[in-house]
C-alpha cells in the first residue's frame, strides 16, 4: 500500500540578513533535510521545542510555502513544485487544523460559511439545503449542534471553535489531517476532549493524522509513530512504544525527563538539559545537539550523525549507542 | 477518498451524539452598539445640505444662470433670499445649485477613489514584483499635485465637472490604496488566511471573501474622509478658475466670483463657505464617528 | 503556628460592564506562609490572574473588590497607590507568563534591573552595578556582565524569565507571586525554571504564591493548593492528597485529563479522562453547584443548593455535597 505522504530531503531556508558590507547573509535552516512517509490510517507525531522547523514543516507539507529543496508527495502525486491549478483539487486530500482557535476562523463569517467553503471548493455539494444538510452532519459529527451554524465565531469557546475548525477540516474528507498544535491553547479538561475526539474520529474515519506538537506527553496518547525534531533535522524516528520505553537519542531522553513530575513524589527527578537551544542561524558544526548534550565526546563536535537504526522500528542520528 | 458512504456517516453521527449537544452553552451575541452621537449629527448636516442641492428646483423658481444686469449686489430681499451677485444672478439659487456640484464631485470621486484604491490596496500585496510595481505607480500619483493634475487636464480637455472629478480621484486613490493595502497585508498573516487556502480558495476568492469584509470597515471609514477632502479640493479648484466652468455654478467658483467684492457683499463668500464648511464638518462627523464605531483602535482590520 | 505572611479573607473581584456587575473571584479565602509555595489552580475564567493582580492593586479601574488582604497584618485593600507601589517589589515580587510584554523592549536588561534595585533600596554606581550582576549570577545566568548590556528581543524566552525572577527578587521580598510563570516556554526550559524558583524559595525563605493551570508544575513546586472553579475554591488541600486522595469530581476530572508519560501501556492508546461541557462564567449559574452542569457524581441536591468549603478530614476542605456526606457517613 502506497504511503499517503512521503517526504524526501525536505528543505528550507530563510535569509536572516542580506549580504553586502563585507558581512555573510546569514541563513536560518528552518527545517534542513527531512524525510519520512505517514501510512494511510497511521498516526504520526512530530515533537520539538519552538524553532525546531516542526510547524514550517507542517506548512511545507500543506504547501503553504515552498521548499528551499526536497520533495513532497501525496498520495501518488508529487505537490511540492505543483501549479495552483492543478493543485487545489488534490487538497481535499490533506486538510488541517490550526493552532490558534481564535484567528484560525474567519470572524466575520457564520460557521455554516466556514465549513461550506470547503465543500463549494471542492465541489462536493452545492445548492443550500444540501449544504446546510452536510455542514449540519459535520457539526454533530465533532460533538456541536446543528443550530451553531447560523452563529458567528466570537459566540464559542476555545474548545468549540476547534471542533468547528475540525469540522471545517473533515469536510472534503481528507485521507491526511495536519494538525499543528492543535491543543496547545486548550485548557486542560478541553484539550482531553479534542485528543479524544481526533482519536474517534481518526479510527471512524480511517484518517491519517500528522500531529505536530512541543508536548510530548500528549503525543503519546495519540500517535502509532514518533519524529523527534531539533533545529530543523530529526533525531529520532520510532515507533511509539520503542521511542517512549527506550529512547535512543540523548535529546528524546531530556525532553521525556522535563516532562514535569505526575505527583509529588516524583519531584525533581528530571535530567535538567542545561543551557539553551543555540541560535538557529548560527549553527555549531558537527551534530546539533553538541552543546547541550551530556554525553559529547571528539566527534560529535565535527561530524553530524545521520538517521541509523537502533532496533525494529527505531531510528536516531547520534554517534553514541546508549 | 475515503470509503464512507453517506448512511455510514449518518450512522456514525446518530452514534456519537454527546451530551455537550444538550448542554451546549454559547456567549451571548455582543449587543448592537450604540450609534455614536457624530454619526447622528453628521448625516442630520449633510441630510440637509443634499435636500437643498437635490430639490433647488422646487425649492426655488429662479434660473441660477440667469444674469439680470438691473438686479446686480442686491442685499438680501423678499425675492433675493441670499441677495444678488455682480451679474444679477440670485446668490440663493447659485448655492443650492451649487451644492449639487459640490456634492456630486465629492461623492463621485470617493465612490472612484474607494473602488480604485481598494483594487489596488487588495491585489497589490499578491506578490512582491506586483506590490512593487503597483506601489510605485500610487507613490507617482500621490506627488502630483492636485491643482497641477486639474490644470493639465484642463488645458487639454477642457473645464468640466467631469475632468476635476478626474483630477480628484487621481489624487485621493492613493490614501485609499495604501491604507487598505496595509490592513491587507497585516490580514493576511492570519492563520484563518492559511486555513482558506487550505480549504481549496483561490486568490480571487480570498481577496473577495476573507480579505474584503476584513478591510470593508477601514475603507469605509477612509472614504468619507476622502469625500470631504474631495469637496476641499473641488472647491480649491474652482476658486482659482481650473475647476468647474464658470456657467455652472458651485460652491468654489461663486466664492471666486464674489472674491474682489467681499467688502461690499460679504455674503458672495460668507455663504457658500459657510455651506461648504456645514458639509465639510457634517462629512467628517460622519467619518469620525463611524471610525468610533467600526475601528476604534484603528488597529482591527 | 504563625501567622501567615498574607491572609486572603473572603475575596471578591466584580467588573463593571455596560451589562452590569460581572462577579470573577466570588468569596476566596487562603493563607500563605513563609517558605511554603501555596498553588492556585484553575482554568481559563476561573478567577486565578484576578486574584493575584487584586493582592498587588494592579487591577483596572472598572474592577470593584471587597473582602480582606491581609500582609503581615496589614490591609493592602483600600491601601494609596503610594503606599502600594512601595510594597510591590520590596514585599512582593511578580513573575508574569509572558517575559516579552513584562520587561520594557526599549531599555537594557542592565537598566531594568538596576531600576528594580535602586526603587526600594539605597545604592548607585559601582555597588549598584555589582548587585545587579550577582543579582543575574543567582538565576543562572552565565555570562551576566554581557547580558546586563543586552535587550530584551535578544534573549531567548527561558532567559527572559530568569531576568523576571531576577527583579522580582532583587529586593529580597517575603513574597514572591508567580502567574503562570512557565507557560509559554519550552518544557526543557520550563524544567529549569521550575528549579530555580524552587531554589531561590529555599534559599531566601520567601512565600511563594503560585497561579498556574498545570497539575505537573503544582507536583513540582507546591505545598498546598487551592482548586478554583468559576471564581470558588472547590477544594483546598496538601498537594499529596489534592494528587493521592482528590476529593472533589474538578480536581478529580483535572487529574484523569492530564497526560502523563506511561499512562498507555504499550500496544495501546488510553482514552483521556474527559470532563465534557465548558466552565461557566463566574457567577452565571444561579443556582446550585457551578460543577454540576459536568459532573459525572450529580445529585438533585446539587442543582439546588450550593455547597460550602467545609471540612473533609485534616488540613483538607471541599466545596461539594457528596464528598462532605461521604465523610461524615
Amino acid at each position: 500500500m502506497t504511503a499517503i505522504l512521503d517526504v524526501y530531503g525536505l528543505k528550507k531556508h530563510f535569509a536572516a540578513r542580506q549580504g553586502g558590507l563585507g558581512l555573510a547573509p546569514t541563513k536560518v535552516r528552518a527545517v534542513d533535510d527531512v524525510t519520512l512517509s505517514i501510512a494511510p490510517g497511521e498516526t504520526l507525531a512530530i515533537v520539538g521545542e519552538s524553532g525546531c522547523g516542526k510547524s514550517t514543516l507542517g506548512r511545507l507539507i500543506l504547501c503553504l510555502e515552498r521548499p528551499s529543496a526536497g520533495e513532497v508527495w501525496l498520495d501518488g502525486w508529487r505537490i511540492d513544485a505543483m501549479p495552483s491549478p492543478q493543485l487545489r483539487p488534490l487538497r481535499a486530500q490533506i486538510q488541517a487544523v490550526f493552532q490558534d482557535p481564535m484567528s484560525s476562523l474567519n470572524p466575520r463569517m457564520r460557521v455554516r460559511d466556514i465549513i461550506a467553503e470547503p465543500l463549494i471548493n471542492f465541489r462536493l455539494a452545492s445548492g443550500r439545503q444540501q449544504i446546510d444538510a452536510r455542514v449540519g452532519e459535520l457539526l454533530e459529527l465533532v460533538g456541536l449542534p446543528r443550530e451553531a451554524m447560523a452563529r458567528f465565531p466570537r459566540e464559542f469557546s476555545g474548545g468549540q471553535r476547534q471542533r468547528i475548525g475540525i469540522a471545517r477540516a473533515l469536510a472534503p474528507s481528507p485521507r491526511l489531517l495536519v494538525c499543528d498544535e492543535a491543543v496547545s491553547a486548550l485548557d486542560v479538561s478541553i484539550k482531553a476532549q479534542i485528543v479524544n475526539l481526533l482519536c474517534d474520529l481518526q479510527r471512524d474515519l480511517g484518517l491519517a493524522l500528522l500531529f505536530i506538537s512541543h508536548d510530548i506527553a500528549i503525543v503519546e496518547h495519540i500517535s502509532d509513530r514518533v519524529a523527534v525534531m531539533y533545529l530543523g533535522v530529526v533525531v529520532e524516528i520510532a515507533d511509539r512504544d520503542a521511542l517512549f520505553a527506550r529512547p535512543a537519542h540523548p535529546y528524546t531522553r531530556a525532553l521525556l525527563a522535563s516532562v514535569p513530575a505526575g505527583s509529588p513524589s516524583e519531584r525533581g527527578r528530571a535530567i535538567r538539559l542545561g543551557g539553551e537551544p543555540p541560535n538557529p542561524a548560527d549553527m555549531p558544526p558537527g551534530c546539533r545537539f553538541h552543546t547541550r548534550c551530556p554525553h559529547t565526546f571528539d566527534r560529535c563536535r565535527t561530524e553530524a550523525p545521520v538517521l541509523r537504526e537502533r532496533g525494529p522500528g527505531q531510528m536516531a542520528a547520534c554517534h553514541l549507542d546508549l | 477518498m475515503s470509503e464512507r458512504t453517506d448512511t455510514a456517516l449518518r450512522d456514525l453521527v446518530t452514534a456519537r451524539r454527546s451530551p455537550e449537544v444538550a448542554t451546549l452553552r454559547l456567549r451571548r451575541a455582543r449587543r448592537p452598539m450604540p450609534v455614536a452621537w457624530e454619526v447622528l449629527v453628521g448625516v442630520g448636516l449633510l441630510a440637509v445640505v443634499a435636500a437643498l442641492a437635490i430639490f433647488a428646483p422646487l425649492i426655488t423658481p429662479i434660473d441660477p444662470r440667469a444674469l439680470a444686469l438691473d438686479q446686480r449686489l442686491l442685499p438680501p430681499t423678499a425675492g433675493h433670499p441670499f441677495g444678488t451677485d455682480d451679474l444679477g444672478r440670485d446668490l440663493f439659487a447659485r448655492v443650492l445649485y451649487g451644492g449639487r456640484v459640490s456634492l456630486g464631485v465629492g461623492v463621485a470621486a470617493a465612490l472612484l477613489s474607494a473602488l480604485a484604491g481598494a483594487t489596488l490596496g487588495l491585489i497589490a500585496p499578491v506578490n512582491r514584483a506586483l506590490d512593487m510595481l503597483i506601489m510605485r505607480i500610487v507613490d507617482g500619483m500621490m506627488s502630483i499635485p492636485a491643482i497641477l493634475l486639474a490644470i493639465a487636464l484642463v488645458a487639454v480637455a477642457g473645464a468640466s465637472v467631469e475632468n476635476v472629478i478626474i483630477a480628484v480621484t487621481v489624487v485621493e486613490t492613493p490614501r485609499i490604496a495604501r491604507i487598505i493595502r496595509a490592513a491587507v497585508l497585516s490580514l493576511r498573516e492570519r492563520p484563518f488566511i492559511d486555513a482558506a487556502v487550505t480549504a481549496g480558495s483561490s486568490w480571487p476568492r480570498i481577496i473577495l471573501r476573507h480579505l474584503l469584509p476584513g478591510v470593508a470597515s477601514q475603507l469605509i471609514v477612509q472614504t468619507a474622509f476622502v469625500c470631504a477632502a474631495a469637496m476641499m479640493i473641488e472647491a480649491g479648484l474652482s476658486f482659482i478658475g481650473a475647476g468647474t466652468p464658470p456657467t455652472t455654478p458651485s460652491w468654489g467658483n461663486i466664492m471666486a466670483d464674489g472674491r474682489s467684492l467681499w467688502q461690499i457683499r460679504p455674503n458672495l463668500i460668507f455663504i457658500p463657505a459657510a455651506f461648504l464648511s456645514a458639509t465639510l464638518i457634517g462629512v467628517n462627523l460622519v467619518g469620525d464617528g463611524l471610525r468610533k464605531a467600526l475601528d476604534p483602535d484603528g488597529t482591527r482590520a | 503556628m504563625t501567622a501567615p505572611l498574607l491572609d486572603v479573607q473572603e475575596l471578591r473581584v466584580a467588573f463593571a460592564s455596560a451589562a452590569g456587575l460581572a462577579p470573577v473571584v466570588q468569596g476566596l479565602s487562603f493563607r500563605l506562609e513563609r517558605g511554603r509555595t501555596l498553588a492556585i489552580v484553575g482554568e481559563s475564567g476561573s478567577g486565578k490572574s484576578v486574584t493575584a493582580l487584586s493582592i498587588v492593586g494592579l487591577l483596572p479601574a472598572t474592577a470593584k473588590v471587597d473582602g480582606h488582604i491581609l500582609l503581615d497584618g496589614r490591609e493592602l485593600l483600600g491601601l494609596a497607590e503610594r503606599d502600594l507601589r512601595q510594597l510591590r517589589g520590596a514585599a512582593i515580587g511578580l513573575v508574569f507568563q509572558e517575559p516579552m510584554t513584562s520587561l520594557n523592549p526599549v531599555l537594557t536588561i542592565g537598566d531594568q534591573v538596576r531600576e528594580a534595585v535602586a526603587l526600594h533600596q539605597r545604592m548607585t554606581g559601582a555597588l549598584l552595578r555589582a548587585r545587579s550582576m550577582e543579582l543575574l549570577v543567582e538565576v543562572g545566568i552565565a555570562a551576566p556582565a554581557r547580558v546586563l548590556g543586552q535587550y530584551p528581543h535578544q534573549l531567548s524566552g527561558g532567559m527572559r524569565q530568569r531576568v523576571m525572577i531576577a527583579i522580582a527578587l532583587a529586593c529580597d521580598p517575603p513574597i514572591l507571586i508567580a502567574d503562570e510563570p512557565t507557560t509559554a516556554l519550552d518544557v526543557t526550559v520550563q524544567a529549569q525554571i521550575l528549579a530555580l524558583i524552587r531554589q531561590r524559595q529555599e534559599r531566601s525563605n520567601c512565600g511563594v504564591l503560585l497561579i498556574t493551570h498545570d497539575l505537573g508544575v503544582v507536583a513540582e513546586l507546591a505545598d498546598r493548593v487551592v482548586v478554583l472553579y468559576a471564581g470558588r475554591a472547590v477544594e483546598e488541600a496538601d498537594v499529596a492528597d489534592i494528587f493521592d486522595r482528590p476529593a472533589h469530581p474538578y480536581t478529580r476530572g483535572l487529574l484523569g485529563a492530564r497526560t502523563t508519560i506511561g499512562a498507555a501501556p504499550a500496544g495501546t492508546r488510553r482514552r483521556l479522562a474527559e470532563i465534557p461541557g465548558s466552565a461557566p462564567q463566574a457567577g452565571g449559574v444561579a443556582r446550585g453547584c457551578a460543577f454540576a452542569g459536568r459532573c459525572p457524581n450529580v445529585h438533585p441536591r446539587c442543582l439546588e443548593v450550593r455547597p460550602e468549603l467545609r471540612p473533609n478530614g485534616e488540613r483538607r476542605q471541599v466545596a461539594c455535597h457528596l464528598a462532605t456526606a461521604v465523610a461524615f457517613a
